[in-house]
């Protein structure tokens, strides 16, 4: 093939990067360039900001309760985040380590929910938290958002404990260590790819939920951060500056985690499915 | 793991005829597994009990309260029959329209999603300057929040300010068209923000399977003399199909998922025109206090869902098969 085609080439392929990159940062502009403009009426969305301001931040950090509402979140992900890491990965290594009559039935029952909607459950889950009085309560969101983020962490960790070898299991086990100390020792230091992998998508799932939170923070001073635009968002008014403020503020954590574990967390994501 | 177990006693058995260290492990491994039955249940125990309580159940509850009439507060529950299913069925027209688009979304956004994000792995799986940052452009949305999506995705079909309106004006398309204000729109629309949302994690799927695909398949059919596209369609398509058959599979789960986005961008209207069937189970549940008919169309979408899942799951194992 001659060098001018390849250039050629080259050069088609970098433009519908660059095109379809810049039409994917569209949204992601939008909220950051009119977070930093200067409000100026309602209609006052742009892509190119009309000045750099922190004003909008300011206000939105001082005046409303957001740093309530950023507090309830932060709680309620690093709890569930903790807890779904815990109980998923114990829940691995009995599996792995010592099958039982039946195992393999719980192992399906455990990884059902990838395939649940939560629509179908959530007016039973609904009532249930009414039932257990966890309205307005952390525990509230840390129970739902722990057995949804359950059903992927689980089969995550039973992917990475079966390629253990068993002999280092073993060998510890003739060195007189228990059970636990096996667990604790030898699978779940191996095992930090998937743990990595895990808390991310457990960050994801708690601190992006909106359904849940809605439903069971009745209280707006228990709200999470995604429901605090709404302090902006009237029917007839949009103060978007100020919206968009909070936005940017509700997505930097999750973007600042992404940047700095991409590789590990891809890595984990994809590396079930490509075993097949 | 079964076929694991099995090895590693055909092991221990084998070493055992002439070693000490031999006998020793198997009894060893003998008594963990003997004690380890019990000990296998109380790992397991917590992750149970919690899917129990929070999943299972409320599934359970799904399906019983499908069968009666409650608006979710009072303590009476009257038992209908299946007096739910039959006015979904036979008198209720949004029911239909909402089953209908739940159908498109997935029919449209799950193939747009794929061939987009296959295209994006095949561009990125070169060498080319700022890799890495495009990658992470185009993964970007799928760890951005659905609130965060649809906020932004509203001012961008703002009929009066909005940029997707600049962009149609440009074109040559009119720019007074109500991105989500008319009914014939409004769910493609959405639609559109959906495939935007997930084509880059498809894109990070596609890429995990090209890295599995051998190099020198490709040197080979460069020597033969085939091009770029042919190389494409009789090399990388192929290999990757049991990929493409998960993407779908996940894709067809992600459909029937589908709630929050939509409800902050179109909150299923105009008139039901842009309804998801979790759309008509979170209105009748919480705004209309209709909680046992919510739980028929919950009902419906659990069974749909379990149906195209082991269809597809039965696909997926004859397709891995076939490669192998």
């Amino acid at each position: 093939m001659n060098e001018a085609f390849r250039l050629t080439q080259r050069g088609i392929l970098y433009v519908a990067l660059i095109l379809l990159a810049g039409a994917f940062l569209v949204p992601l502009v939008l909220i950051i360039a009119t977070a930093v403009s200067p409000e100026n009426g309602s209609v006052a969305t742009t892509l190119v900001p009309r000045g750099l301001t922190f004003d909008n931040f300011n206000t939105v950090l001082h005046q409303a309760n957001f740093g309530r509402l950023a507090l309830n979140s932060v709680v309620a992900t690093a709890a569930s985040t903790a807890a779904v890491v815990l109980i998923a990965s114990l829940a691995a290594f009995g599996l792995v380590e010592y099958p039982f009559p039946g195992s393999r039935l719980v192992l399906l029952f455990l990884l059902a929910g990838i395939m649940l909607a939560p629509a179908v459950v959530i007016a039973p889950l609904y009532q249930l938290v009414i039932s257990l009085h966890l309205l307005n309560n952390y525990l509230g969101l840390i129970g739902p958002y722990t057995a949804f983020g359950l059903p992927v962490s689980i089969l995550l960790f039973r992917n990475a404990f079966a390629a253990v070898p068993r002999e280092l299991g073993e060998a510890a086990t003739v060195d007189g260590a228990s059970s636990f100390k096996i667990y604790w020792r030898v699978y779940m230091p191996i095992s930090r790819p998937s743990i990595a992998t895990v808390v991310i998508l457990q960050v994801l799932l708690a601190w992006n939920d909106y359904l849940i939170s809605l439903l069971v923070m009745t209280k707006s001073s228990m709200q999470t951060v995604q429901l605090a635009y709404t302090t902006y968002a009237g029917q007839f008014y949009n103060e978007y500056g100020k919206q968009f403020a909070v936005l940017t503020l509700v997505m930097l954590p999750v973007i600042v985690v992404f940047v700095a574990f991409q590789r590990q967390f891809i890595r984990g994501l994809t590396g079930g499915a490509v075993k097949g | 793991m079964h076929m694991r177990d099995r090895a590693v006693a055909a092991d221990l058995v084998f070493e055992a005829k002439d070693d000490v260290l031999g006998r020793l492990k198997q009894t060893l491994a003998r008594r963990r597994r003997r004690r380890g039955s019990l000990q296998g249940v109380l790992y397991v125990l917590p992750a149970a009990l919690l899917t129990a309580a929070f999943l299972a159940y409320p599934v359970f509850e799904t399906v019983r309260l499908a069968f009666y009439d409650w608006n979710g507060i009072d303590p009476s529950q009257v038992y209908v029959g299946w007096a739910n299913f039959s006015e979904l069925f036979n008198e209720d027209p949004y029911f239909w329209q909402a089953v209908k688009n739940t159908v498109l979304w997935g029919l449209v956004t799950v193939p747009l999603e794929l061939i987009l994000g296959l295209s994006l792995a095949i561009m990125l799986d070169r060498k080319i300057r700022f890799r890495a940052g495009f990658r992470a452009i185009f993964f970007l949305p799928a760890v951005m929040s659905p609130v965060v999506i649809a906020i932004a995705w509203n001012t961008i079909y703002s009929p009066t300010s909005g940029i997707a309106n600049s962009v149609s004006g440009f074109l040559g398309f009119g720019s007074h068209i109500g991105w989500l204000g008319d009914p014939r729109l409004a769910l493609w629309s959405a639609a559109l923000a959906s495939i935007w949302r997930y084509a880059g994690l498809i894109m990070v799927f596609y890429l995990a399977g090209l890295q599995t695909i051998p190099a020198s398949l490709y040197e080979a059919a460069r020597v033969d003399g085939a091009s770029e596209w042919k190389q494409i369609r009789q090399i990388t398509l192929p290999l990757l199909k049991p990929m493409t058959v998960l993407l779908i599979l996940l894709g067809t789960i992600g459909a029937v998922r589908e709630f929050d986005m939509i409800w902050i961008l179109t909150g299923g209207g105009p008139a039901h025109r842009s309804d998801l069937l979790s759309v008509q189970v979170f209105t009748n549940a919480f705004q209309t206090g209709r909680v046992g008919y919510a739980s028929a169309i919950a009902t419906i979408m659990l069974f749909a869902t379990i149906i195209a899942a082991a269809l597809e799951l039965a696909y997926l194992a004859r397709v891995q098969r076939s490669i192998r």
